[in-house]
C-alpha cells in the first residue's frame, strides 16, 4: 500500500515536472503588442504581430499617434501598397532609411492564423 | 530488498526529470543565439566570447536580407537591441514594465519627433484629482508622466473634454475602452493595477 503511494507521488511529480519544464518557457510577445489581421489572412498571409514593446522603447507615442496610427485598433486601413510604395503607416519608417525595409514578411507577419485584431493577450 | 531498490529506481527517475526540466530553458536559449554563431566555423574555446554585431542605430542594420527570420518567436532579434535588453527595465507592482520610471531613470531615451530638429516640449505638471466611488481611494491623475510620451492633441479634446467635471468617466467605461481605457488596459499598464491610480485615501 505504502509503495503504490510512493510510486504515483513519484509519478505524479515527474509529469508535473515536465509539464512545467515544457511549459515555462514559450515566448509569446509582450503585453501592448497588437495583432493587425484585418486583411492579412483574407490574403493569404500569416497576421502581423506589431511589438509596440520595442517601439516604445524608442520613440514615445506622439510620434506615431496619432498622425500615423489612428489609436484604435481597426481604424487604420494598412496594407503593403501603402507601406511599400506610398510611404505610409510602417513605410514611413520602414524604408530603408529610418529602419530596416519591408522586405522579410515572416518578421511581421508572424502570428498565427486565426489571431483577432487587437491586443495579442486581450484587455486587461 | 525489493522495496528499497525499487524507491531507489524511483528517486532516480524523479531526480532525472527534475534535472531535465531544470536544464531545458537553458538549452531552449542556446538554440535561440544569433544564427552567426552556427555559420561560423567555431574556432578554440574562446575565453572571452564576443559580442555579436548589434545595431546600435536604427538605421544601422546589420542583418541579412538573403535569410528568412525564424517564425514562431517574432521577437528574438528584436529583442536583442542593446539600447532595450542590456538595461534592467524596471517592473511595477503588477509586473508590467514600468515606463515612466525607465525614462526618468534614463534607461531609454525615445526620441521625440522622425524630425531631429524638432525642439523637445517642456512636461506639464498639474495633477488633477478624480473623486472615486465607494470606498475606493480617490484617484490623483498626474499630466506630468503622460506628457512624457504625449501631446495635448493626443487626448485634448477627442479624449477628454478639458474642463472641469465634463468627463463622465468610470471603470465600466474604461474597460470598454473609453477614457483612460483608450491606452491602459492595452498598451498603457492595465487597470488591474488599482494601486497605481486610486492614490489618495478618503479622509
Amino acid at each position: 500500500m505504502k509503495r503504490k503511494t510512493g510510486w504515483v507521488m513519484a509519478a505524479g511529480l515527474a509529469i508535473g515536472l515536465t509539464a512545467w519544464g515544457l511549459a515555462g518557457n514559450t515566448v509569446e510577445g509582450f503585453y501592448g503588442d497588437m495583432v493587425l489581421n484585418s486583411k492579412a489572412e483574407q490574403r493569404g498571409m500569416p497576421p502581423v504581430i506589431f511589438p509596440h514593446w520595442i517601439h516604445r522603447a524608442e520613440f514615445k507615442c506622439k510620434v506615431c499617434h496619432p498622425a500615423i496610427f489612428e489609436m484604435k485598433s481597426g481604424a487604420n486601413d494598412i496594407d503593403m501598397e501603402k507601406i511599400v510604395f506610398k510611404g505610409q503607416f510602417c513605410g514611413k519608417c520602414h524604408n530603408g532609411e529610418t529602419a530596416w525595409k519591408p522586405v522579410m514578411c515572416a518578421r511581421c507577419h508572424s502570428g498565427k492564423p486565426g489571431m483577432v485584431t487587437g491586443p495579442l493577450h486581450g484587455v486587461n | 530488498m525489493t522495496r528499497t531498490v525499487m524507491s531507489r529506481v524511483a528517486w532516480v527517475v524523479v531526480a532525472a526529470v527534475v534535472l531535465v526540466a531544470c536544464a531545458r530553458p537553458f538549452a531552449k536559449k542556446e538554440s535561440t543565439e544569433p544564427a552567426s554563431t552556427t555559420t561560423a566555423p567555431a574556432p578554440a574555446p574562446a575565453p572571452v566570447v564576443a559580442s555579436p554585431p548589434l545595431p546600435t542605430q536604427l538605421g544601422d542594420d546589420a542583418e541579412d536580407p538573403t535569410q528568412m527570420p525564424v517564425p514562431g518567436l517574432p521577437f528574438a532579434r528584436e529583442n536583442r537591441n542593446p539600447e532595450v535588453i542590456l538595461k534592467s527595465i524596471p517592473k511595477d507592482q503588477g509586473g508590467n514594465v514600468d515606463w515612466v520610471r525607465a525614462f526618468k531613470d534614463n534607461l531609454i531615451r525615445p526620441r521625440e519627433s522622425l524630425d531631429p530638429d524638432k525642439p523637445l516640449v517642456p512636461p506639464f505638471d498639474f495633477n488633477i484629482d478624480i473623486p472615486a466611488v465607494g470606498a475606493m481611494p480617490n484617484v490623483v491623475f498626474p499630466h506630468l508622466p503622460h506628457t512624457y510620451w504625449l501631446d495635448c492633441g493626443n487626448c485634448h479634446p477627442n479624449i477628454f473634454v478639458m474642463k472641469k467635471g465634463a468627463n463622465p468617466i468610470s471603470m465600466v467605461k474604461i474597460v470598454n475602452g473609453e477614457f483612460c481605457g483608450r491606452c491602459h488596459g492595452r498598451v498603457a499598464f492595465p487597470i488591474s493595477n488599482c494601486a497605481r491610480c486610486h492614490v489618495k485615501p478618503k479622509s
